[in-house]
């Protein structure tokens, strides 16, 4: 028999011995609800401005990488400097069944979803046998090797100029229009990675993935099976970077792995991440926006954005609480803006 | 705290309505629209806006934007086109398919550009057209790539020409051509001018250099083929992957071979690395052709400390009088502009001028249907020989129309024309007699 219970700042739905609870205090809403309002509303003011409406789109991308970037950094322990592997398999999967076997790009998603999670399970025993500076190197080397193979497979890949044509994902018979859908379609894959990541952190693989990052040997002797869940944690963020990829294919119509496996594009993540705060994925919104923003603005001043941007991004990271980030600083001022959850290491 | 709250959402919910509002009385459904007979642009006053845009920390976009400011300061002052001013947007990529993407849209839509020049990378120049093509039908403009000799573009023209119409390629050389022409050109160096009949062919591992190594079924044949067709003798055949560095074993496998010639069919990757290994190894005595990049570009000859001597190269930035504009757009390229006209250079300033020629000819700056239609049989006197574009498949009219001089290394560290023979300003000499 279900049965609805109220509480003061929640309300609990018990069903036989299972217990579902949802968080109704409104201080922990507001901000959620304030920012996907403000994300809403975007478009309607700069639809004039279809350049920043790409940019911000394209930082919406950016976070919807970090936030399972960072999902798996506190999951598996250690450091991956290759998340941009997934983005090139999906894209590639995707772009080459949408241009030779005519896929739709539903179709394509079920296979990035399928390429991505197996090619993640092959590889997900490095968590196991690697950690450190040796899984960092491993996961460095692997988009990089598969940059090689997409010069080597040139007929396939189409090297250095990558595939183009794809079909798109939508098409409202306006360009203008096509672009503001585009732009809710990357917010809403944006808000829903994290509320997934969320919800996972919250939840009992949310205490394991603490647990593992604490300490894997702990862990282990504390009855975590630490490398399920070191499969599962490098797994299934790997699939919703794959994702990302395959939005991409159907959003710009071109797809190049040399602009998105080479070690500058990971840069990029691994510095959203911690400039975010990879101690909690709300952090990769403000840490995507703040870079995209920053970077474009700098643009405007000429070459001298090549050395300024690289230099605002390291003071950045050092005036930051290490780990903290940008949503860290917030939280810390607000602590009762948000519901307290479990903490994790944060160096 | 609840107070607080409520105001806020009042206020969001306001902005929300109002903006919900205003949107739906700006709203239009696709059959509202304005219909409108072919590619015609709305007037737009001031000055003619052309776009450009490049990886402003590479070498080639730096000298192709200087290139393009100035051309449009030499319509400027030549009264512009059609008596308009031409006004020249110039934004930085920064070689990142996203900011390409971004900045191709804010030119056509928020700056209204009658015309985009895209000079880096083939890769950015495919994204482009790309969102080009999605924006062409609501928002007329033209397309150009300067830089870049892959066949994507004009494939692109070729298989569906109402979708990719906009889009022209100008470089010196498209893969295509390539085979095509500059196959006919070595053949006949290394037959008559040098003498020899035993080549080996070096790739480097690129989409550009893939018609050539492996030849397009159907459609052309491997340039070993077309080679040993033509009477020479293939030896030798390795492609090199881009990152490389080590060159040494393939310099002694190329001297074992028994090579007269070694063919590099390379232009990007590290070719100072390249040139130095070569001097050092067996192979030393055997003479190389680069078909282009560094080893065409005076730094070369410090970066390799004079190893360079010898070494032949299909390059641009020779002074040699091919048309009247060649040494005055050299000269001015490096005095006013403070940049050397390194590949993409030629072909941006070009590009401008023969665009100019079709408004002109055309007589339109608004109906783009006749612009290119007019770029599609113009003609016009460039730096490197004659400027025009294939009706069909919108690239510019290659060799013998449009010139890349052969150039070779000598003792007092400069390039020098040997091919083609009208350019020629010294004559071809061995390795082992140009060290003597």
């Amino acid at each position: 028999m279900v049965s609805f219970e109220l509480k003061r700042d929640r309300l609990l739905m018990r069903w036989k011995q299972q217990k579902f609870e949802w968080i109704i205090e409104p201080r922990y809403w507001r901000n959620p609800i304030l920012w996907s309002l403000l994300l809403m509303v975007v478009p309607f003011f700069i639809t004039g401005y279809p350049n920043i409406l790409t940019m911000i789109t394209m930082a919406n991308l950016y976070a919807a990488i970090a936030i399972p970037l960072a999902l798996q950094m506190t999951g598996t322990g250690r450091l991956n400097f290759g998340p941009q592997l997934y983005l090139g398999l999906g894209g590639y999967t995707s772009a080459l069944l949408n241009l030779h076997m005519g896929f739709s790009p539903f179709f394509t998603l079920i296979a990035t979803i399928l390429i991505c999670g197996g090619v993640s399970l092959l590889l997900s025993p490095i968590t196991w046998i690697a950690k450190g500076l040796y899984f960092s190197l491993i996961t460095l080397i692997l988009p990089l090797a598969f940059l090689d193979l997409t010069f080597i497979y040139g007929d396939l890949f189409r090297g250095e100029v990558g595939l183009m044509g794809m079909s798109p994902m939508i098409s409202l018979g306006r360009v203008t229009w096509n672009y503001v859908a585009y732009y809710y379609l990357s917010v809403f894959m944006m808000l829903i990675f994290l509320f997934v990541a969320e919800k996972i952190s919250q939840s009992r693989f949310g205490i394991t993935m603490a647990a593992i990052n604490e300490n894997e040997d702990v862990a282990l002797m504390m009855g975590v099976n630490v490398n399920k869940y070191k499969v599962f944690y490098y797994v299934f963020p790997s699939i919703m970077i794959g994702i990302v990829g395959w939005f991409i294919v159907h959003t710009f119509r071109t797809f190049a792995g040399i602009t998105y496996l080479p070690l500058d594009f990971m840069l990029k993540m691994l510095i959203i991440v911690m400039i975010g705060g990879r101690a909690s994925v709300y952090g990769m919104i403000p840490g995507a926006y703040f870079v995209c923003f920053l970077e474009d603005s700098l643009r405007s001043l000429g070459t001298v954005n090549y050395f300024l941007f690289p230099i605002i991004l390291i003071i950045v990271l050092v005036a930051l609480p290490r780990g903290e980030g940008i949503y860290g600083l917030y939280h810390k001022r607000h602590p009762r803006d948000y519901f307290p959850v479990m903490r994790v290491r944060r160096e | 705290m609840k107070k607080r709250f409520c105001l806020i959402s009042a206020v969001m919910v306001l902005i929300l309505t109002f903006t919900m509002t205003s949107s739906v009385y700006a709203f239009k459904w696709p059959w509202e629209r304005d219909e409108k007979v072919g590619n015609v642009r709305e007037m737009v006053e001031g000055p003619i806006k052309i776009g450009f845009m490049g990886n402003l920390s590479s070498p080639f976009s730096l000298s192709s934007r200087g290139a393009a400011q100035m051309a449009v300061d030499e319509m400027n002052a030549a009264g512009g086109i059609m008596g308009k001013q031409v006004e020249l947007i110039i934004e930085d990529t920064k070689g990142e398919i996203p900011k390409c993407v971004e900045i191709y849209k804010k030119l056509v839509m928020v700056d209204k550009v009658l015309a985009v020049i895209i000079a880096e990378k083939v890769e950015m120049s495919a994204a482009g057209m790309e969102i080009g093509a999605e924006l062409f039908p609501e928002f007329p403009h033209l397309f150009f790539s300067t830089i870049g000799s892959g066949d994507v573009i004009w494939h692109r023209v070729r298989d569906n020409y109402d979708k990719y119409k906009f889009g022209f390629q100008t470089y010196y050389a498209i893969s295509t051509h390539y085979l095509e022409k500059f196959s006919g050109m070595f053949t006949d160096i290394y037959k008559n001018t040098m003498g020899v009949k035993k080549v080996a062919l070096i790739y480097e591992d690129m989409e550009w250099t893939q018609p050539l190594r492996k030849g397009i079924p159907g459609v052309s044949p491997r340039l070993a083929e077309v080679y040993e067709k033509a009477g020479l003798e293939v030896v030798y055949e390795t492609t090199l992957s881009l990152d490389q560095k080590m060159f040494n074993s393939v310099f002694e496998e190329v001297a074992a071979s028994g090579a007269d010639v070694i063919d590099c069919v390379i232009g990007y990757i590290d070719q100072a690395s390249f040139i130095k290994q070569w001097e050092q190894s067996s192979a030393r005595d055997t003479q190389w052709i680069i078909w282009g990049g560094l080893a065409g570009m005076p730094p070369i000859w410090k970066m390799t400390g004079g190893k360079v001597l010898g070494g032949m190269v299909g390059s641009s930035m020779v002074a040699v009088n091919i048309t009247p504009k060649t040494i005055p757009f050299m000269v001015n390229l490096y005095t006013k502009y403070k940049v050397g006209p390194i590949f993409g250079s030629h072909t941006t300033y070009d590009t401008l001028f023969g665009f100019k020629k079709a408004l002109e000819t055309g007589k339109t700056l608004v109906d783009v249907d006749t612009i290119i239609k007019s770029l599609e049989t113009i003609e016009e006197v460039a730096v490197l020989g004659t400027i025009g574009w294939n009706a069909e498949k919108h690239y510019n009219l290659p060799s013998p129309k449009y010139v890349t001089p052969i150039v070779q290394w000598k003792k007092d560290g400069k390039m020098y024309v040997i091919y083609p023979e009208q350019y020629q300003q010294k004559p071809y000499e061995s390795p082992v007699n140009i060290r003597k």
